[in-house]
């Protein structure tokens, strides 16, 4: 077989441009990942890496021009990597090697995997004080989630809820709107199957977008959110079987299945058929992350948010929170750990264009500016900040992290019938055991 | 081959007519050469053996070893763990599952990809007019990136107002929901990997095809065989090795599914998609499990070895 050429010239063709795309790949990414760390602290200059594209991206680089503008000798190189499960793998083995970028963007859901094994340095307040930023400027519940025994962690830069967005015009036209022209408080299940069902009959296809097929967070977004507005209590750490409130969590998935009726809600929508259904009219409210306000922003002229509406009695929104992070690092230089306070003191400052892109600016100062009062719809929504959800704190939860994947992918299939809320909540738990009982390999 | 190696034996006598007739101080001289010759093979191979060792051996060896450990991706805990991670594996459901999906995928898409691709190269070779359209439509979507690829199908396949959903909702037919029920999700990964990867087995038929010589079939029409006689008599049986080969690759190829998968349904809707090599990145890369993802890819590597030395005995068997 080995004789016959025909054989052998696709395969070597194939294989050898596999191997040279693959080389090539691994020269680029070596060579760039070797380059910038050295060169960066070489020159004073400080890294930093973000997961913020689109206008998310464009926000952040805004900032960071004009930080480096105002502050004199400050360099910085600002790298963008794909959101999700590869940066925090990229960064995970970055912090493991020594070799990282002096200060990161990390999702405040991720800390308890990475903050316990010595990936991050904590920060040293003084320094921090010496900036102008102190624990009083924060919000508690947020400053405290920053912490991981007794030291500070994370420097938070925003907080970015799951919220409801709707399209006032056509809200209007579905007698939804109040005397102050925005939503009617949504107050129940049956008050929100209610409201999307007249929205249908308004756009003539659905009442309200939700984009969970496939995708790796969604329904955790939805479900966990919603869960925390029952008040249902739970337990999620290593040491202890999992548990939540069954009867509380059927009731949340109960509702999203009555509300997938085909008409208030489509059953099957994934992330970009959602968003695109939203701002083409063909729903007129979508269950979303807040970070989605540019693109709404630019489609909808007339666009109306609010939080999570309470429809299980406690106001709740699901949140994580952007933070800025110390990976660690092999050489300590004292000009260069400035240089990123510096950078980092300045880009809080700057979280009035942050604002922009539709997050919470987590620094207070900032959020009592008559120029944040002045946006909308990010006022409308600004008070999911104040009851916010986070993930379980657990080493294996988060953002970006197979944990969401997983739960999403049960809820998923509880959301559009394929399996019982009850057969839902035991993959659930089981999952999420078998998770507990997995090594911690940070 | 046979051409070289026939013209291998010829010259073979005579060099060793020449070497026994020669002074015994010409004997030494070409032991020189021969040796020199030698020296120099190294030098040439050398890089490509460095490489080699660098990027192959030396993984393979150190994925072993890390197979028997509890590395970490983030460095920490590297403690030997024995057969601990490969006992873990065998009652790991998960695995079990994405390995029965990675065995249904292959089953799902060897077969269309060897018929439809060989089908479309004899519908292209009997001559169907405007071939260059047909040798483009076939080939290119094979040339497009699979990120691009995913994204095409990922659009039609929408619900509400995909082009397939957007049919049938026209129609007056209920929506299909392609990728978010557990049955159809993969069908429709199947559906995406023929169209996109059918061009590669479409050209080595086509080529092989165009090799057949002219008078086979001449001879054949003047014996009086018809079209289909000649498909079965002569076409077939004359493209037997470039179809042998073709299963093999496509088998492998399958195996090996990630890509398309991770885009596109990103394992679900809960698992039911999810290819092992998919598993193994979840574990080591998203999990930071390294020691684990090593020993469920040396378990992969091991069957895989096992199917190919089935698949050769029994190809070799049938073209023997």
């Amino acid at each position: 077989m080995g004789h016959d050429p025909t054989f052998r010239t696709p395969v070597s063709r194939r294989s050898i441009l596999q191997g040279m795309l693959g080389a090539g790949g691994l020269l680029a990414a070596g060579g760039s990942l070797a380059g910038c760390s050295t060169s960066a602290s070489a020159s004073g200059g400080v890294q930093l890496w973000d997961l913020f594209q689109g206008a998310d991206g464009v926000k952040m680089r805004s900032m960071i021009a004009s930080v480096t503008a105002s502050v004199s000798g400050l360099s910085v190189k600002p790298v963008t990597l794909a959101w999700g499960s590869p940066y925090y793998t990229k960064l995970a083995m970055s912090s493991a090697s020594g070799k990282a970028p002096q200060t990161a963007i990390m999702h405040l859901s991720r800390l308890a995997g990475y903050a316990p094994g010595g990936l991050l340095e904590p920060y040293d307040l003084d320094l921090l004080a010496e900036q102008g930023i102190r624990e009083e400027d924060f919000a508690p519940a947020v400053w405290k989630s920053c912490q991981y025994e007794g030291e500070l962690y994370a420097v938070p830069l925003d907080t970015h809820p799951f919220i409801l967005f709707y399209n006032k015009d056509l809200a209007k036209t579905a007698g939804l709107l109040g005397a102050d022209g925005n939503l009617t408080p949504i107050e129940s299940p049956d008050a929100m199957i209610d409201a999307a069902t007249r929205m249908a009959a308004v756009t003539g296809a659905q009442g309200i977008s939700f984009g969970h097929v496939t995708d790796t967070g969604q329904s955790w977004r939805l479900f966990w959110g919603l869960y925390g507005q029952t008040g249902g209590d739970y337990t999620i750490s290593v040491g202890s079987p999992a548990s939540i409130d069954r009867d509380k969590a059927r009731d949340v998935i109960e509702f999203v299945v009555r509300l997938m009726d085909g008409t208030a809600m489509p059953a099957t929508q994934n992330y970009p058929g959602a968003i695109s259904a939203f701002t083409s009219g063909q729903t007129g409210m979508i269950f979303s992350g807040e970070w989605e306000l540019p693109a709404f922003a630019e489609a909808i002229p007339n666009l109306g948010a609010v939080p999570m509406p309470t429809m299980f009695g406690t106001p709740a929104s699901y949140a994580d929170s952007h933070a800025w992070v110390l990976p660690r690092q092999l050489d300590h230089d004292p000009e260069t750990t400035r240089r990123t306070y510096e950078l980092v003191a300045g880009i809080l400052k700057q979280s009035g264009t942050w604002a922009g892109a539709g997050h919470i600016p987590a620094y207070a100062p900032i959020r009592e500016t008559p120029e944040y009062a002045a946006l909308t719809p990010q006022t409308e929504y600004a008070s999911a900040g104040d009851n916010p959800v986070f993930d379980p704190p657990v080493w294996f939860a988060g953002a970006g992290t197979e944990f969401q994947n997983q739960v999403s992918q049960v809820l998923t299939g509880a959301f559009t019938g394929a399996m019982t809320p009850d057969a839902a909540i035991d993959s659930l738990l089981s999952r999420i055991d078998a998770m507990l009982l997995a090594p911690n390999p940070t | 081959m046979s051409s070289l190696t026939s013209s291998n034996e010829a010259q073979a006598p005579v060099a060793a007519r020449g070497s026994s007739s020669a002074p015994s101080g010409s004997r030494s001289t070409n032991a020189r050469a021969r040796s020199i010759q030698g020296r120099s093979g190294f030098w040439f191979v050398l890089p490509f053996a460095a490489a080699f060792a660098m990027f192959l051996i030396w993984p393979i060896l150190s994925g072993l070893w890390m197979s028997f450990t509890n590395q970490s991706l983030t460095g920490s805990g590297s403690a030997f763990a024995g057969f601990d991670n490969y006992s873990e594996a065998l009652g790991d459901a998960a695995l079990w599952q994405a390995l029965g999906n990675t065995v249904i995928f292959t089953l799902l898409t060897v077969v269309p990809l060897v018929v439809l691709s060989f089908v479309l190269a004899y519908l292209v070779y009997i001559g169907l007019p405007g071939q260059w359209l047909w040798r483009l439509s076939f080939f290119a979507p094979y040339l497009l990136p699979v990120s691009v690829a995913v994204a095409i199908w990922q659009w039609m396949f929408q619900p509400d107002f995909g082009l397939f959903n957007g049919l049938l909702l026209r129609a007056g037919f209920a929506q299909i929901p392609f990728l978010s029920e557990a049955s159809l999700a993969m069908f429709s990964v199947v559906v995406v990997t023929v169209w996109w990867t059918l061009g590669f087995n479409f050209l080595l038929y086509l080529s092989a095809l165009n090799n057949i010589p002219d008078h086979l079939y001449e001879a054949a029409s003047i014996d009086g065989a018809g079209p289909w006689r000649r498909l079965f008599s002569i076409t077939i049986p004359m493209i037997n090795r470039t179809t042998v080969m073709i299963i093999m690759l496509q088998i492998l190829a399958s195996l090996k599914v990630f890509e398309q998968i991770f885009l596109l349904t990103n394992g679900g809707p809960n698992g039911a998609t999810r290819s092992v090599l998919e598993y193994i990145y979840d574990v080591g890369f998203t999990g930071y499990r390294l020691g684990y993802a090593s020993a469920i890819s040396y378990l992969f590597f091991a069957l895989i070895i096992v199917i190919s030395i089935v698949q050769l005995r029994v190809m070799n068997r049938k073209s023997a």
